[in-house]
């Protein structure tokens, strides 16, 4: 079981992956901007942390920042999960990032994924969907 | 770019945009199909179940039509990031027909794949890409020949190019026909069953990524007897970078 905190500004998808990831045993919480998800992570400190590229206000640098920092105060595992993933280079994120994910993510391989990062600290990789 | 500025590089732009904001609904709904396939809010029917398998297939398609429009819009713009890798050719032009023989012999046709002797083992190139411009044209000749067979033929020239000919025994293509066999959408006046995997973009897709791969694509002869497509690629031998 995993501690996830979801950040991702669309509602329909937040309610379908919390419902995959819960039916699973995991725990999730939930963000549809930055400063929510900063807030989220200072009260539970997630072990992983799927992230959307375009949030609402979202520039590429606050992105950044808020990698670096959600990895500093939780040192959660942080999974972009994109329908853009040419973003990456411009957002300037590798560091922060454990693993790239395109969507649409299949089930499968997102509880394949979540379940590799509670166990191991993978090199960051980019999985096409 | 603005609409002013350049009308048609603001409408690519717009179409790419499009094309990764569909992914977002699209994930929303293949995750819950396959939620609700598995059972996992409650036991389905039978009934219910084939309902859910036929937002799946479609839902599937959409998403390989996504792919391939977005895919053709960014070869044909030269935005393609293409990776130079080893690959063995004689196992991905056996990889690509193996995809597509259970359909073909599905409608009864043989689907035949060879790569002469010429062939080096060892090229260089982006071996997704070039599979999936094999799988474009293999999609399209199993959709389009009624009876017969297809044949994929690669080999090696003197001008060290890998060329593939892909032979069907359709019914050929007509004069009227030709000018409009790479467009994008068009199918012509038959329309047949396209398969899940083949989004109606067969022939632009594979024309779009041979030349953004350096090469070409053409139809080489047609007739009532069928028509062969041939592709050529410059690419390296592995042993030779």
């Amino acid at each position: 079981m995993a501690r996830i905190l979801i950040v991702e500004d669309d509602l329909d998808l937040i309610e379908t992956y919390t419902d995959l990831l819960t039916m699973h045993g995991h725990e999730v919480r939930s963000a549809i901007r930055l400063g929510e998800a900063l807030k989220a992570l200072e009260e539970v400190p997630p072990q992983i942390i799927m992230l959307d590229l375009q949030l609402p206000g979202a520039r590429a640098a606050t992105l950044a920042e808020f990698a670096q920092t959600a990895k500093r105060v939780s040192g959660a595992a942080i999974i972009i999960v994109s329908g853009h993933p040419e973003m990456m280079s411009s957002a300037g994120l590798l560091d922060a990032v454990d693993l790239v994910l395109v969507k649409p993510v299949h089930n499968p391989d997102l509880l394949s994924f979540v379940d590799r990062m509670i166990t191991m600290q993978p090199a960051p990789a980019v999985h096409q969907g | 770019m603005s609409l002013q500025d350049d009308p048609y590089a603001a409408l690519v732009g717009m179409l790419r945009q499009m094309g990764h904001d569909m992914r977002v609904p699209l994930n929303t709904i293949l995750s819950t199909a396959d939620m609700l396939e598995q059972g996992m809010y409650d036991p389905l029917t039978p009934r219910q179940k084939k309902a859910v398998d036929r937002l799946q297939r479609n839902s599937q398609r959409l998403l390989a039509m996504l792919d391939d429009f977005i895919t053709t819009i960014k070869a044909n713009a030269g935005d393609l990031t293409l990776k130079q890798e080893p690959f063995d050719p004689r196992a991905l032009v056996e990889a690509a027909a193996e995809k597509v023989r259970p359909f073909a012999a599905d409608k009864g046709l043989i689907l035949h794949a060879s790569t002469g002797a010429g062939v080096p083992a060892r090229l260089l190139g982006d071996e997704k890409a070039l599979t999936r411009a094999l799988l474009a044209l293999l999609w399209n000749a199993a959709a389009y020949t009624a009876a017969g067979e297809v044949a994929l033929r690669a080999d090696w020239t003197a001008n060290a190019e890998w060329t593939v000919a892909l032979r069907d025994t359709g019914r050929g293509i007509t004069e009227e026909e030709r000018p409009h066999l790479f467009e994008p959408f068009w199918r012509g006046e038959e329309r047949p069953q396209i398969p899940t995997a083949c989004a109606g973009l067969g022939l632009p897709l594979a024309r779009a990524l041979c030349e953004a791969m350096g090469g070409r694509l053409m139809l080489e002869t047609t007739s009532a007897e069928g028509s062969t497509f041939r592709l050529y690629l410059p690419l390296s031998r592995a042993e030779d970078a």
